[in-house]
């Protein structure tokens, strides 16, 4: 069963879009299947309960109520690396869950 | 195909720069008149500033106000300040902006991984500085518009 993941800019559209490549990639890297979809910040709030992990290129830091993780290290550089343990290990844990049931 | 275009300039702040870069890709029939303003209030909620590492911002708006796929780079001869991306509340220098006017197609992805991959790389930005006007359209072209970056050819 695929993880479902929302990746979240300003737009849904630029820094996103990058997001998604790369979050694409760290999932294929650990063998993590997910199936991404890109949203707008303003939307995260109303939509973050159909997701298992919300990403957010920004410092955006509202309670969700779904595990946010911060993503624009992976689009500055800066503490990238360990911006993808961060999302590895969302990846998993949320992987494991689904494995459980 | 998209196309870049590159200006040079003076601005007194970001909303300026904004303007002048959404001006030129107004008049090259590439966005709808109202795009830089759209730019603006979306820069004014979410900016869009990289670090203080790499002085460059790249402004974008929805998709509803391009016609067609391209980039305006603006260097600045003096640096405005932009809001930081990953941090709201810090001011960063910035000489260069980027303005994005991106469909959503699948090239657009290729193009903003582009760019980002581009301007991560700290010898990018002294290529750009070590560019006149026309050779930064050329190196731009280069590593925005090519497969150059792309994952199968890195």
């Amino acid at each position: 069963m695929a993880v479902k993941v929302m990746i979240a800019c300003g737009s849904g559209i630029a820094t996103s879009a990058y997001a998604a490549e790369e979050i694409q990639k760290i999932a294929k890297g650990i063998g993590v299947d997910i199936d991404v979809h890109k949203e707008r910040i303003q939307n995260v709030m109303a939509n973050a309960a159909d997701f298992d992990i919300c990403f957010v290129t920004s410092n955006f830091k509202q309670d969700v109520g779904t595990k946010l993780v911060r993503v624009d290290g992976l689009i500055s550089g800066i503490n990238e690396d360990a911006v993808i343990e961060d999302v590895k290990a969302a990846l998993l844990e949320a992987a494991a869950k689904y494995n459980a049931d | 195909m998209s196309e870049i275009y590159v200006i040079e300039g003076h601005a007194q702040n970001w909303r300026e720069a904004l303007k002048m870069t959404g001006t030129k890709l107004y008049e090259e029939g590439c966005v709808v008149e109202e795009f830089w303003e759209k730019c603006a209030e979306r820069e004014a909620e979410y900016p869009t500033g990289l670090t203080e590492f790499c002085p460059v911002a790249i402004p974008h708006a929805s998709n509803e106000y391009v016609l067609r796929q391209a980039i305006c780079a603006l260097r600045l001869d003096e640096p405005v300040m932009f809001r930081s991306m990953a941090d709201w509340d810090q001011d960063i220098e910035v000489r260069y902006v980027l303005n994005l006017a991106l469909l959503d197609d699948s090239e657009h992805i290729k193009i903003v991984t582009r760019v980002i991959r581009s301007l991560k790389d700290p010898q990018f930005l002294k290529k750009m500085d070590d560019c006149n006007e026309e050779e930064l359209k050329v190196l731009l072209d280069e590593y925005f518009l090519t497969e150059k970056l792309d994952d199968d050819n890195a």
